[in-house]
């Protein structure tokens, strides 16, 4: 993606053009019949210890992104490459996530954990909150460091090999969690989130929304995570305890050193606990920038579109919220050339323009006059890539008129969707309307920290 | 307030679970002006939906129970008399707008306006204030939405008062087409001029067939059809037109009506700002996206002109640009039309951007109510000065947020006197968590339920009494 990178080992994680894309099933065989360009060629990079905030509208693919960096989602393309920080004094070499099979990437895991939306939903409701939190340990064969002499163990976050004692000063040997130390280990934890050693006795529907996605958090703290992808942890949270868990997040990553990736449809909330931000629009990256840079300086028309339709919470700051036309399109079958272009405001003719831009435009023309040459020359449209072809009925060179002169007019009134009509061509009862090939814009880093994939930069 | 179209005092509501009373609602007061825009802002559960879904007796019932309260909302009605044309009774404007239990001299009928009684004690009925209670000292004519019959209930909810709900999917129906279900809210709340617009159509069609020779055999069934439609018009509620519209052959008749209802639906969406709506109106719901969902049901909401527009979190299943067309719209539409709003949602930076006065609410109770420039600039309750020092601001960093300690308490066990005070830290045990606060007007137009604030103000000192955000050191 962007040339000024930073060295390699800085990073926790690099993504080159991942892809993710779902079939679509369909027919009696349940064969693909199309497919969801969930994440389509997204490039970044994250560095240890910061945290990259993920934005954008429902649909865009956060929520993919996120699954697929822990290879919940299979990838259809791109590499993910982890560098692994050093664990216990022991370094591992970078992997590449995409290309490793499903063995081993199970203990990869381990180091990779996920917080969810609705903490109901990812707690088993018949497990004690012991149980929620101890097995994973036990799965994983998780030790702890005990001092040999008072045997206390040494807190989660300053575990390291030839630690002492925190207690007394001892020294400490490894050993295996179970009995008394997980307990003790599940009540440092549950405290240090802010609940109580009495509450590993309950069970999660004892819980309030809030408390329910601190043990989710308790439980990704136990194995000792290096990178937490928190796909919108306090949507479903109110702003009292929103600003409890957010608060929680950011003392744990000063404790335990790690890595976030933060996905949010909330801005605020973004601004508030990323480093840097990434805008996401259907299954793309569109603006990636330093937060600062971000919010005073947004380049992207769609960026600049979403941080004006942020209603500001002080009555005295009312404003005109922005009117972004149009509805986010379905990631089936996206735009050409820039996936913007259909509600971009200031997009140019070499935008990706095409057919189906065209066919609705000469639909509402039709239906809003119906009497004219146009609506009565046209039979049927159909729409290909960026070939429309238009079939004629009645008088067709009349009609083909009619069309040459509805082209040239949007073309004069300075529409860039008929500045970019190439050519037409008749052929036969039908006329063919040809526009430029686009190229997608790709992320281009205008200035320090700030890569932007629009063709205005 | 002068002039409230809806006034809510003192609303109770408990629910009987199996764990025990819920009690939801604990003496609840709104009022809403004309055309006014109030938001209803809380955290999860505190009772914001109980609080308007219980005045069309919404919430089940039985769990559900109002236990006491009134809700009045202005309701004058067309003068029987002279049914509108004006007549001495209604002086002139057709209709009726006077209370019946003052009948206009906005008089408590128990004290008579004193506010007490001769040897002294307050007067319970008005609370000491003299005030007629059945209109609150307005004279006007009031009914009480929680002494309503079902029947009128149905009559005031998608006329008088409608609603918005977050899920919009969920107020319409998936088979039926998005024109009639606009057509079926003109059909039962505004019958009468349906007819009064069909029998004009009616009667141009006649008039033009009159003139030319052709079509003339269409005259006796048109003329026949205007008959109906003028029985209609003397009886709108009539059961037979119901039935005669489920009558092959006689079916017929309806189809003039409902050219007329089709139009007034297109009208309606395009109010709304919906793209191309004729294909809306052909539209099933499902083949449309959430936001227009959302206008739609918006556009039915509005069909019935209501006075009242109650809407519970309508943009909260959407996305941020969808969202700020929805308010834009809702914003606008609030000019256009002198609808009162009562505007619901969690998401405070909403309300500050669309909403007159504020009442802010926890678990059950009013914590305080002012305009929305002094609720989010100047705070009086601790709970809101906390509340609005929690939003995270998108044009502002902050290392922390200030948090409030503690969670939402339980609704079966709530705790006594002021239900925040567990987790206020201005709390003092002596009043606070005995004596439940009232809703006091503590500065002009700016109610608060915090005993900082009424007679027992002097345990506080100016400082902690002076208004302001909460800010984290
Ligand atoms: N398992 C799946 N099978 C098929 N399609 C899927 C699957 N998971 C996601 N999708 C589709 O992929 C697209 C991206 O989904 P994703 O959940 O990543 O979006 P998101 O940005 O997280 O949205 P939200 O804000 O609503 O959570 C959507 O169109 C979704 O319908
Ligand atoms: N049918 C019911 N049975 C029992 N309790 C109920 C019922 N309906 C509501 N409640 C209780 O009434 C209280 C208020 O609920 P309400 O739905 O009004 O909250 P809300 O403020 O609208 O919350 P939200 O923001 O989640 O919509 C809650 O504590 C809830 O548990
Ligand atoms: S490339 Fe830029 S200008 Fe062109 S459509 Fe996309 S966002 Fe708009
Ligand atoms: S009444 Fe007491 S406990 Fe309640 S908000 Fe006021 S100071 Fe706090
Ligand atoms: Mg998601
Ligand atoms: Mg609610
Ligand atoms: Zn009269
Ligand atoms: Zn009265
Ligand atoms: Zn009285």
């Amino acid at each position: 993606m962007t040339s000024a990178e930073p060295a390699s080992s800085e990073h926790i994680f690099k993504v080159e053009n991942l892809k993710v894309h779902f079939p679509i099933l369909g027919g009696v065989l349940r064969r693909p019949v199309g497919w969801v360009h969930a994440v389509d060629g997204v490039s970044f990079a994250i560095r240890r210890g910061e945290t990259l905030g993920v934005v954008g509208e429902s649909g865009c693919g956060k929520t993919t992104t996120g699954r697929a960096l822990l290879r919940l989602v299979r990838v259809t393309g791109g590499s993910i490459t982890y560098f692994a920080p050093a664990e216990d004094g022991k370094a591992s070499s970078p992997v590449d996530l995409a290309k490793l099979k499903a063995r081993d990437v199970r203990h990869l895991r381990r180091r990779i954990q996920i917080i969810f939306q609705d903490p109901s939903s990812s707690l088993d409701p018949r497990q004690l909150v012991k149980s929620i939190v101890g097995e994973p340990i036990r799965i994983h064969g998780m030790t702890a460091l005990k001092c040999v002499q008072c045997g206390a163990l040494v807190p989660i976050h300053l575990e390291a090999p030839g630690a002492t004692c925190n207690a007394c000063g001892g020294t400490t040997k490894p050993v295996p969690l179970h009995g008394a130390d997980l307990e003790a280990r599940i009540i440092e934890l549950l405290e240090r989130v802010g609940l109580n050693p009495e509450h590993m006795f309950r069970f999660p529907h004892e819980f309030s929304g809030g408390q329910k996605q601190r043990i989710a958090i308790t439980r990704a703290l136990a194995l000792k995570p290096a990178f937490l992808v928190l796909d919108e942890p306090t949507s479903s949270l109110d702003v009292s305890v929103q600003a409890q868990i957010l608060n929680l997040l950011k003392d744990l990553q000063r404790d335990y050193g790690l890595t976030y990736m933060f996905i949010t449809h909330n801005l605020s909330v973004v601004r508030h606990m990323a480093d840097r931000i990434a805008v996401m629009y259907l299954g793309r990256f569109i603006e990636v920038a330093d937060k600062r840079k971000l919010f005073d300086r947004p380049l992207h028309p769609y960026t600049k579109g979403l941080l004006e339709s942020i209603p500001i919470p002080d009555p005295a700051r009312r404003r005109e919220l922005a009117l972004m036309k149009g509805e986010v399109p379905t990631p089936v079958n996206p735009p050409l050339g820039c996936r913007f272009h259909p509600r971009c405001p200031v997009a140019l003719p070499h935008c990706g323009w095409e057919a189906r831009d065209l066919q609705r435009s000469l639909e509402d023309a039709v239906r809003d006059s119906p009497e004219s040459p146009l609506a009565q020359g046209v039979r049927d449209m159909e729409s290909d890539g960026v070939r429309l072809r238009v079939r004629l009925k009645g008088d067709s060179e009349a009609a083909a008129t009619a069309l040459r002169a509805f082209l040239d007019d949007g073309a004069a009134k300075g529409l860039p969707m008929y500045q970019a009509v190439e050519g037409m061509d008749r052929e036969g009862d039908a006329v063919v309307v040809r526009f430029l090939n686009a190229k997608e814009p790709q992320l281009k880093e205008v200035e320090p920290d700030h890569a932007v994939a629009c063709y205005l930069y | 307030m002068t002039d409230p179209v809806l006034v809510v005092h003192g609303l109770k509501v408990d629910f009987d679970t199996y764990d025990g009373i819920v009690k939801a609602l604990d003496g609840i007061d709104v009022d809403v002006g004309r055309g006014e825009t109030v938001g209803l802002v809380g955290e999860t559960g505190c009772g914001k939906s109980v609080t308007v879904n219980s005045l069309v007796k919404l919430i089940p019932i039985p769990p559900g129970r109002i236990a006491s309260g009134r809700a009045l909302l202005h309701w004058p009605i067309r003068c029987p008399d002279c049914r509108g044309k004006g007549c001495a009774r209604c002086q002139g404007t057709g209709t009726l707008d006077v209370c019946d239990a003052c009948r206009g001299d906005r008089k408590c009928a128990r004290c008579r306006g004193f506010g007490k009684y001769r040897d002294g004690k307050a007067c319970r009925t008005c609370e000491a204030t003299g005030r007629c209670t059945s209109c609150e000292g307005s004279g006007k004519r009031y009914v009480d939405l929680l002494q309503l019959s079902p029947k009128e209930l149905q009559q005031v909810r998608g006329s008088a008062m409608s609603f918005i709900f977050q899920e919009p999917m969920s107020a319409l129906n998936p088979v039926i087409p998005i024109a009639e279900q606009i057509s079926e809210t003109f059909y039962y709340h505004q019958r009468e001029s349906l007819v009064q617009s069909t029998l004009a159509a009616l009667d141009q069609e006649i008039a033009r067939i009159r003139g030319s020779e052709r079509g003339s055999w269409r005259l006796p069934i048109l003329r026949f059809y205007r008959q109906l439609y003028r029985r209609m018009g003397e009886k709108p509620n009539s059961r037979f037109f119901q039935f005669l519209r489920r009558v092959p052959l006689m079916r017929r008749y309806h189809r003039w009506i409902a050219r007329e209802m089709r139009a007034r639906s297109l009208e309606a969406l395009k109010k709304v700002r919906i793209p191309s709506p004729e294909n809306v109106l052909d539209a099933y719901p499902y083949e449309l996206s959430g936001g227009m969902m959302q206008r739609v049901v918006i556009a039915i909401a509005l069909a019935g002109n209501p006075k009242v527009l109650i809407a519970d979190e309508p943009t909260t299943a959407l996305d941020v640009t969808i969202q700020s067309q929805i308010l834009r719209l809702m914003q606008d539409l609030k000019q256009d039309i002198q609808t009162a709003i009562v505007f619901i949602t969690h998401d405070l930076a909403i309300i500050a951007q669309v909403c007159d006065r504020v009442s802010v609410m926890y678990a059950g109770t009013i914590a305080e109510t002012a305009d929305a420039r002094s609720v989010f600039q100047a705070p009086l309750h601790p709970y809101t000065r906390g509340l609005i020092g929690a939003i995270p601001r998108p044009h502002r960093d902050a290392p922390r947020l200030p948090e409030i300690k503690g969670s939402v308490p339980n609704l079966i066990t709530p705790p006594g006197g002021c239900r925040f005070h567990p987790r206020c830290k201005f709390a003092k045990p002596a009043v606070c968590g005995s004596e439940k606060p009232l809703l006091v007007e503590a500065l002009p137009g700016h109610r608060v339920a915090c005993h900082m604030y009424n007679h027992n103000g002097h345990l506080w000192t100016e400082a902690e009494k002076k208004p302001q955000v909460e800010v984290v050191a």
